[in-house]
């Protein structure tokens, strides 16, 4: 199509120019911050102190830890999630009748909304009190289990752990199902002429084709977890079981107090050029996971 | 025949176990809701006593969490958030992705990769240069603060989604519209725009329950009392109602937030879940 010169400025400029300022120059004036120390959010005249900021950081066992947090739930959570979502594509797409229903139903967690959804986890279903997961081991008998403090220090990050799961399994699954109902049924019907047992179909024809959702798969939930920020907040405010480098960033940035009634810039010590720092590092972390996982999974087109 | 008959029961008995499992997960989130709802109409002593809705309905509690908890402002607030900011992203993002997916001009495949690179950065990154300049241009604690990053902050996604459905559209009806003396303007007015109603339209849904269900800037941005969203507005109504033991007021609350997306959901499900399915295929 020939264009028109003017009409191609005036659609794109203004959306760039908003773009811009929401997000290029804060990336530029958040590193350039990160070299400074900012004690307040109208500060003038910030004192340059070179990598100070990074360093301090680097030695903050509270940072570190957050990022061993994120670790885990990269780990453990992906293996949920994407166990799950393996384990449900394979069941939607073996001939049952309301395939569409299941899947809407699975999906659903998705869409709830992260205080709604943290709130229905806290407050009920791990509820000490008359939570759903100790009325059914009750029921069942096992009082132990059913007197576990689910919303105490020491395993609330693993109660959390779960909800989120359960929240995500849904988004991973549709990206799994997806390419899962591209493989051509052909295929695995000749494998299973020639006697290949279904874990070998699984493992040898049905893993290699969906190689690039599983990379698309990979990439988001790795991004998804680096920046975790609103879940593990909302499932408890203020324990430090749950730092996650996010969290650690918006307290530096607004002071330990910022709960939910006093909110950002209620006064209080802050660290505005140390948060900055770590946002840097966060960026750095995730163009680095990116580019691993780039490498991992080299492009190399399969055609069928 | 044998052969046959074994097939078959293994099918079946796979099947059968799918039912299960799927049944679980579909009993334990009608079972949830259905507790939580009922819970939001029963006294907090009938929740702890285990005996729900035992004095009848109590839609009081709703009432309660709407007026004393601010539910109801927010809830207003939020819609006039989502509202404009869906406008707003729509205004600037369909022109952008209409010529960056239809029209050649040098270092267009650079201006789309940074929309791309965009979805990448991390928000807390971004978000304390901004609350630098917001404070200083008075827009913290502002309805007009969180609409703007609200609406730019939702052109990448927007610019990519209908980029993707523009590139799908052929060619010959704009070249057939300007040979017939029609301008690209005209062309794109009357011809592209119609044709992209339904992309618009779902990419929409999208954007509208991201909004619905934003955190992070709302929790920063607008954390007081005129322009709080209902979502940090649920957050502090909780915090409150936990001190006073208000349990059933809590469960209202999460119904009072999660409703609009269960309703959105249960019209939109087939349109949601495909367009999550079609853009995993083109990534």
């Amino acid at each position: 199509m020939k264009t028109d010169k003017k009409m191609v400025l005036s659609f794109l400029i203004p959306a760039v120019i908003a773009y811009m300022i929401v997000s290029i120059y804060p990336v530029i004036h958040s590193t350039y911050l990160s070299f400074f120390e900012v004690q307040s959010w109208t500060e003038n005249n910030p004192t340059f102190v070179g990598l100070a900021n990074f360093i301090s950081l680097l030695q903050n066992q509270v940072f570190l830890k957050s990022f061993g947090n994120i670790g885990i739930i990269w780990l453990v959570g992906g293996a949920g999630i994407f166990g799950a979502a393996f384990g449900f594509s394979a069941l939607l797409t073996s001939g049952i009748k309301g395939k569409s229903f299941f899947r809407a139903a699975i999906y659903l967690p998705n869409l709830i909304p992260v205080v709604a959804a943290a709130a229905m986890w806290t407050q009920y279903i791990f509820s000490s009190r008359f939570g759903l997961v100790k009325s059914v081991f009750s029921a069942l008998g096992l009082e132990s289990l059913a007197n576990i403090e689910w919303t105490s220090h020491n395993i609330i990050f693993w109660a959390m752990l779960i909800a989120y799961v359960w929240g995500g399994i849904g988004f991973f699954l549709l990206i799994i199902l997806a390419g899962v109902e591209r493989v051509p049924v052909e295929l695995l019907e000749a494998a299973k002429l020639d006697g290949a047992s279904m874990i070998q179909i699984f493992a040898q024809i049905t893993l290699p084709l969906l190689r690039d959702v599983i990379r698309v798969a990979v990439v988001m939930w790795s991004i998804t977890v680096l920046n975790l920020f609103a879940f593990p907040r909302s499932f408890a405010l203020t324990y430090t079981e749950m730092n996650t480098p996010s969290i650690y960033l918006y307290q530096l940035a607004f002071g330990q107090a910022g709960g939910t009634t006093s909110g950002a810039g209620s006064g209080g010590v802050v660290y505005v050029g140390m948060a900055a720092a770590a946002g840097v590092i966060l960026t750095i972390i995730v163009v680095l996971v990116y580019a691993l996982l780039s490498l991992v999974f080299k492009e190399e087109k399969l055609e069928y | 025949m044998k052969r046959i008959n074994k097939e078959k029961l293994l099918r079946w008995l796979r099947q059968f176990g799918a039912y299960i499992i799927l049944g679980l997960w579909t009993f334990f989130l009608v079972y949830s809701f259905g507790w939580i709802l009922a819970s939001s109409v029963s006294t907090t002593r009938e929740i702890f006593t285990g005996k729900l809705l035992a004095s009848g309905i109590h839609w009081d509690n709703y009432v309660k969490v709407l007026t004393t908890g601010n539910l109801a402002l927010y809830f207003e607030n939020s819609l006039i958030y989502c509202v404009i900011s869906c406008a707003g992203a729509l205004a600037l993002s369909v022109p952008a992705a209409y010529v960056l997916s239809r029209a050649n001009f040098p270092g267009r495949k650079i201006v789309t990769g940074i929309f791309v690179a965009g979805m990448g950065i991390p928000s807390l990154m971004t978000m304390i240069p901004l609350f630098m300049m917001f404070t200083r241009l008075g827009l913290i604690k502002t309805f007009a603060g969180l609409l703007i990053v609200y609406i730019c902050g939702a052109i990448p996604f927007t610019v990519f989604f209908l980029s993707g459905f523009f590139s799908s559209l052929p060619t010959e009806l704009e070249e057939a519209a300007i040979m017939d003396g029609a301008t690209h303007f005209q062309a794109f007015w009357s011809i592209m725009l119609p044709l992209a109603q339904g992309a618009v339209i779902t990419v929409t849904v999208f954007n509208f329950l991201n909004f619905w269900g934003e955190y992070t800037w709302a929790l920063i941005f607008v954390n007081n009392d005129s322009a709080r969203t209902l979502q940090i507005g649920l957050q502090t109504a909780i915090r409150s109602m936990l001190n006073q033991g208000n349990y059933a007021g809590i469960f209202a609350g999460i119904m009072v937030v999660f409703i609009p997306t269960l309703l959105l959901y249960v019209f939109l499900a087939e349109k949601i879940v495909s367009n999550i399915t079609a853009g995993a295929i083109r990534t």
